[in-house]
């Protein structure tokens, strides 16, 4: 006979992140001695990765049989493993259809760069340079081709930590692909309090966890008090939450 | 009695720590390189401090852990806002953060293992484990007892494990009568 354990919800909701704060602390403490909560919790991250959605493939097994040289025994087994895993693409394709909607959210249009100055003031042979790159960067954006801009404004970007440069970093990096990227840059840009980009950047890290199909991720980043309260923040919160419902 | 004469059963007791810990150090980091520092630290100041004879018995062990674990988590947290994100790793939510915690091998058993169970059992994993409902508030909607929903939940668990090989010995499934009935 095992002792019960009296954290029956408390680990389910710590995987889906809605145990209070100022419970989780007790729960971790607790979580180092109770190895049934333990279980709990792997299994239950296992199940929500499975469950919520996301744009990682989860792949399920597909064996591909030989009914002509098998057995009839080995015929029904094989039938009995198509049959798993043809309910497995089943849930996939329904764990699809319910994630379209947050992946309509991630669409990103890149912001239309006017002209205005992106790097910093120059003043020694170093930072020019670094000038001269961020300019031919962000002539690469104008036009379009964001792939480039991303790689020049990244290298760049290594002398040059303005809130601007990293901004169309993430910016260009979202728009040619590459959402870790992205979402690095956009916490770079938005990281500089009182900054012009600090929205912007802040809706573009979330649209790149959408991306991932990391919903809640991009909540989190949404949330930050520093630019929470932009309407174009909490428009896109408030759509994430209510197709998720 | 001090030192590691203290401390019965040292090596379950760390065991039992360091799978805990993990789980603990990656909701916390989000990065399973820097949790696996984490909890190698965590565990290397406590076999210290058992050693020094200042931990005395079984029942001071995890507290004291737990103390060391939070001091060695908030230095790797400070160690990496000082870093500015210079490799460019994404700091994930907790939740996602937790999902590190599933292996490659058991991504690829996931939908599997969720193809196995009912639609109305992978519904409510989905309501404990992605929209974390409490069991109370989903019986009540569903018109249920909760120790019936709790039990569904607990085998919807259990056969998701058994296809992941992961251990899984939910906390509420246990042969003492359940709380509502005593």
């Amino acid at each position: 006979m095992t002792t019960p354990c009296l954290r029956v919800d408390d680990a389910a909701r710590y995987v889906a992140g809605t145990l209070p704060a100022d419970a989780i602390d007790a729960f971790e403490e607790h979580l180092l001695a109770c190895a049934v909560c333990q279980g709990e919790v792997r299994v239950g991250a296992a199940a929500r990765l499975g469950l919520r959605g996301s744009a990682e493939p989860l792949v399920a097994p597909l064996p591909a049989p030989d009914p002509a040289r098998g057995s009839a025994r080995l015929r029904a087994r094989a039938l009995a493993v198509l049959g798993v895993a043809a309910a497995a693409v089943l849930v996939l394709t329904v764990q699809a259809r319910r994630n379209a909607p947050l992946r309509a959210l991630a669409a990103y249009s890149p912001p239309v760069f006017v002209g205005a100055t992106v790097r910093a003031a120059s003043d020694s042979g170093d930072s020019e340079r670094a000038a001269a790159r961020v300019d031919l960067a962000m002539a690469a954006y104008a036009a379009g081709d964001f792939r480039v801009a991303a790689a020049r404004l990244n290298a760049a970007a290594t002398a040059d930590s303005t809130a601007g440069v990293a901004f169309y970093l993430g910016a260009a990096q979202l728009a040619s692909g590459d959402a870790r990227g992205a979402i690095a840059a956009f916490r770079r840009a938005a990281a500089v309090a009182g900054n012009p980009y600090a929205e912007d950047a802040a809706v573009g890290a979330a649209k790149a966890f959408l991306r991932l199909g990391l919903a809640d991720s991009a909540l989190a980043v949404l949330a930050n008090p520093a630019v929470g309260a932009a309407p174009a923040v909490q428009a896109l919160a408030d759509s994430i939450r209510s197709r998720r419902r | 009695m001090t030192g590691l004469q203290g401390v019965r059963n040292l090596d379950a007791v760390i065991g039992q720590l360091s799978a805990g810990l993990e789980i603990v150090a990656i909701r916390r980091l989000g990065n399973p390189d820097d949790a696996r520092d984490a909890v190698q630290e965590t565990i290397a100041r406590l076999l210290e401090r058992i050693r020094a004879g200042t931990i005395a018995s079984d029942d001071e062990v995890v507290p004291i852990a737990w103390g060391i674990a939070k001091h060695v988590i908030a230095d790797a947290l400070r160690a990496r806002s000082r870093e500015t994100e210079v490799d460019g790793e994404v700091a994930l939510s907790a939740p996602d953060a937790l999902e590190r915690l599933v292996t490659s091998e058991q991504r690829a058993a996931v939908a599997a293992g969720l193809a196995q169970l009912t639609p109305s059992d992978r519904e409510l994993l989905k309501r404990c484990f992605v929209d974390g409902e409490r069991i109370g508030a989903i019986a009540a909607q569903l018109g249920e007892p909760a120790e019936r929903v709790r039990k569904r939940k607990s085998r919807a668990l259990a056969r998701l494990a058994a296809v992941l090989e992961a251990p899984s010995r939910p906390c509420h499934e246990s042969a003492a009568p359940p709380m509502e009935e005593r």
